[in-house]
């Protein structure tokens, strides 16, 4: 009952946040320099004058009052209608949803990976604490926050590509995945390794695992079920979140391994000016950032169900 | 047992990742043909849409799947007959064009007058651009004839026609697939955030190509496709980055060209701002033309790959004006700005007893641009004029703010083979890219005559009449035309590297590739 009531009232929080989203990109809009006319009307390869720019803002309404622009903007909103991209004439939710596939399977790995990062040199390096692995997954750690990413992605092309011809350079066919991917691993995994290593060797020392190694519980099942899954929970919090920053912030890897995402497409629309798919953009990012902290929240509680019992004993 | 359950969870970790490597590589397309030509080819910019009408870039004339009614030849920068065999106007108001036969579009439709008519309407109903620069009345289609009447005397009409977004394509076509064009490639799939893979059209026109297949992706990070050229996934790169040149040419693999370009770095001076008394002087423009090093920024900034300019129209063409000496020279900029009516003072420059200060507009989106105000800074200062450099994000939308003096800016010049959209974006009163509103009513009285003169070689005399006039009296500086570059692989034949994106196929029938 009290998981149903903590659901229903974030769900209303989540309706009144999604508002504010949809006012903050169109502020952002609002506030934002120039317009479309100028893209539109192909004015570094077609001779036009300052009045036929002023009549296409006319004509396509950039120059009606603000408030006539929000209330047809809400209301094209709750029909779940984006608008069109001026640039493509298509629908904005076309457009988005054509790039965003490229960008979650680019996140997804990159999750995946550093997950994989992060189990092996976290576990690792709590299990050999101080020794020589533990020093080598420090180099890692520093290294992999110090190095920008995009150098490191020309660094991956470079030796996988150029030299050793194993995979693409650029786009996602034949295993052209796994560059980008490890580019963004190796660039957001080293805070979660040491929370990860940290987080391990705190729960290895906690009292109740004392116990349960007294009581005679073998070490497997203490590590799988108490060690492990107590130390996971900073790690999936701090994880969610860098989910959906990677699928708003992985513009400059797409950019580079020439793969057609969603970041890419809202840098575009910027600098065309295309502010339908901007707004489009930041909403969708919006919601997805809400959706997956609320997949965060209710992991947690499921991690730790103290979290619930100690809301239950408030209430 | 401790460290048995560390080394299950790490094997299993280690799984996930090949697994996810496996998954990533499943989608690796089998060989077929062994015998295929096929061509990789990476462009800049991508298709932002399928609409060829729509599209702001040129990817889709570049493919060599569409043409246009009028194209222009690569090597001469003439305008030839492409899908039009030949046009006419007396008047240069109402225009002819016959529509060549035999010509058939993709899916097998011919092409006829209709369609052309129908395709040209299109592209003026979707896009406001190709509206304003066709400036068309009316269509009429009669037998094989395309009737054209513009809304005034309109000889640039022909040249207008080469615009990559007035291809011609079948309109009944869906309009969510590929577009169907009459080129030597057609589409066997496009995705205009992948690429697109064209393959022969065996009822080409002007007879059938010489590959089979085309993979043609874009990558707007030049360091990127330079990787591809050298890791062997592109067989062609178009502009590789200028400090790579150097590198590529010492491969014995590549080979790389380098044509002179159609686009002029120049500094335009704002005829309306504070300072407009200073520009308004011609001492003091050509003052400001003999401080610029055109050479040191030819040679250092662009290491080697441009020409020097003095004018919207360097090179050959038959509108460029005579070669005339301009002299770097900071004592010659002194005698100018001591014409001007200024004061020089101990090898200075000084306006009412104190030193000029002017305010320098550029932008990143041409790396090169900045350099070159930098310079113009340095050389400024020698002679006692102070540049406060300002860097904007987007150029087009800080110019008409107004508060500049003077800006480093990029323009094709002599677009479609002629020089009327320079010219007249440039210097008519109300020209979008007239950003210093400069307003010289002996110009625009030239620009008017130029832009109602039919005989093409009278048009050519007043286009160059007109750019004379400009470097005579100095309005704007035009420093250097940088050169256009392309890198391929040796065993690709029949590459020609065009003057720049946006009036060329760049895969054409020609375009062939050689076993290593």
């Amino acid at each position: 009952m009290q998981n149903k009531n903590w659901l229903l009232k974030r769900i209303s929080e989540g309706i009144l946040l999604l508002w504010i989203i949809s006012l903050v990109s169109f502020a952002i809009v609002q506030v934002a320099p120039g317009d479309a006319a100028l893209s539109l009307l192909r004015v570094d390869t077609v001779a036009v004058t300052t009045e036929q720019v002023e009549a296409l803002r006319q004509e396509m309404g950039m120059n009606d009052p603000v408030y006539q622009k929000y209330f047809r903007y809400m209301g094209n909103l709750l029909k779940l209608d984006l608008g069109e991209s001026v640039m493509t004439g298509r629908p904005v939710a076309a457009e988005l949803s054509h790039a965003f596939p490229a960008t979650f399977l680019l996140a997804g790995t990159s999750l995946l990976l550093t997950i994989v990062l992060v189990g092996i040199f976290g576990s690792l390096s709590s299990r050999f604490a101080g020794g020589w692995i533990d020093k080598f997954s420090t180099g890692f750690c520093l290294m992999g926050a110090s190095i920008p990413t995009f150098w490191l992605g020309l660094l991956l092309i470079d030796l996988f590509s150029v030299r050793l011809h194993l995979l693409p350079a650029v786009g996602m066919a034949n295993g052209g995945l796994i560059l980008p991917s490890l580019s963004l691993a190796i660039a957001i995994a080293p805070p979660f390794i040491k929370i990860f290593r940290n987080s391990l060797i705190d729960c290895a020392r906690q009292d109740f695992i004392r116990a349960a190694r007294s009581r005679g519980i073998s070490e497997k099942v203490i590590f799988m079920r108490h060690v492990l899954k107590g130390s996971l929970i900073p790690v999936v919090t701090i994880l969610g979140v860098s989910f959906g920053s990677l699928l708003g912030g992985s513009v400059v890897v797409e950019v580079i391994f020439g793969l057609p995402g969603v970041g890419k497409l809202a840098i575009e629309a910027v600098t065309r000016r295309d502010y339908a798919i901007v707004q489009g953009f930041v909403l969708s990012i919006g919601i997805l950032i809400f959706l997956i902290n609320l997949a965060v929240d209710l992991s947690y509680r499921y991690l730790n169900p103290a979290i619930s019992l100690k809301e239950a004993e408030r209430q | 047992m401790k460290k048995r359950s560390y080394l299950w969870i790490i094997l299993g970790l280690i799984s996930c990742l090949l697994l996810a490597v496996a998954g990533c590589s499943s989608d690796k397309k089998s060989s077929s043909g062994a015998k295929e030509k096929v061509l990789k080819f990476i462009t800049v910019w991508p298709a932002n849409t399928m609409d060829p009408h729509r599209c702001h870039f040129s990817f889709i004339l570049n493919s060599g799947a569409v043409e246009t009614l009028v194209g222009l030849d690569p090597k001469t920068t003439e305008l030839y007959p492409w899908l039009a065999e030949s046009w006419k106007s007396d008047d240069g108001q109402h225009w002819e064009f016959k529509i060549r036969k035999g010509v058939k579009f993709h899916n097998g439709k011919d092409l006829t007058a209709e369609a052309a008519k129908a395709s040209l309407e299109r592209s003026i109903s979707v896009n406001p651009g190709v509206k304003a620069s066709l400036k068309i009345a009316a269509i009429e289609a009669a037998g094989d004839i395309l009737k054209i009447t513009t809304e005034k005397p309109y000889p640039a009409l022909p040249s207008e026609l080469v615009h990559y977004n007035t291809v011609i394509i079948d309109v009944t076509a869906p309009d969510d697939k590929p577009p169907i064009g009459t080129g030597a490639f057609m589409f066997a799939s496009f995705d205009i955030a992948k690429g697109a893979e064209l393959v022969k059209f065996p009822q080409y026109w002007n007879g059938v190509a010489k590959l089979d297949r085309v993979i043609m992706t874009f990558n707007d990070d030049a360091n990127a496709r330079l990787l591809a050229l050298q890791s062997g996934d592109a067989d062609i790169i178009y502009r590789p980055a200028l400090d790579t040149l150097q590198t590529l040419r010492k491969d014995d693999k590549v080979i790389v060209e380098s044509v002179p370009g159609k686009r002029v770095y120049h500094l335009i001076y704002n005829y309306a701002g504070k300072n407009q008394d200073l520009w308004g002087n011609e001492e003091f423009r050509k003052g400001m033309d003999a401080l610029i090093n055109r050479q040191e920024i030819v040679d250092n900034v662009m290491g080697k790959e441009a020409v020097v300019a003095y004018n919207p129209f360097p090179g050959n063409y038959p509108f460029s004006p005579d070669v005339k000496p301009h002299v770097y020279s900071l004592d010659k900029a002194l005698q100018h700005f001591q014409a001007a009516g200024l004061t020089v003072q101990d090898g200075k420059v000084l306006r009412n007893g104190q030193p000029i200060k002017l305010r320098m507009a550029t932008y990143i989106a041409r790396p090169e641009l900045p350099q070159i105000a930098q310079i113009v800074q340095a050389t400024a200062k020698q002679v006692g004029i102070e540049m406060e450099i300002q860097v904007a994000e987007n150029i087009d939308e800080y110019l008409p703010q107004g508060n500049w003096d003077l800006v480093t800016y990029s323009l094709l010049t002599t677009t479609r083979g002629d020089g009327a959209f320079f010219l007249n974006a440039a210097f008519s009163p109300k020209g979008m890219q007239n950003h210093g509103r400069l307003n010289v009513p002996e110009l625009v009285s030239l620009l008017d005559n130029y832009n109602q003169t039919i005989d093409k070689t009278k048009r050519n005399e007043t286009a160059k009449a007109i750019a004379t006039m400009i470097e005579d009296r100095a309005y704007n500086a035009y420093i250097a035309s940088p050169y256009e570059t392309a890198a391929y692989r040796k065993n690709v034949k029949g590459w020609v590297t065009p003057s720049n994106e946006f009036e060329f196929q760049m895969v054409t029938k020609d375009l062939d590739i050689i076993a290593e």
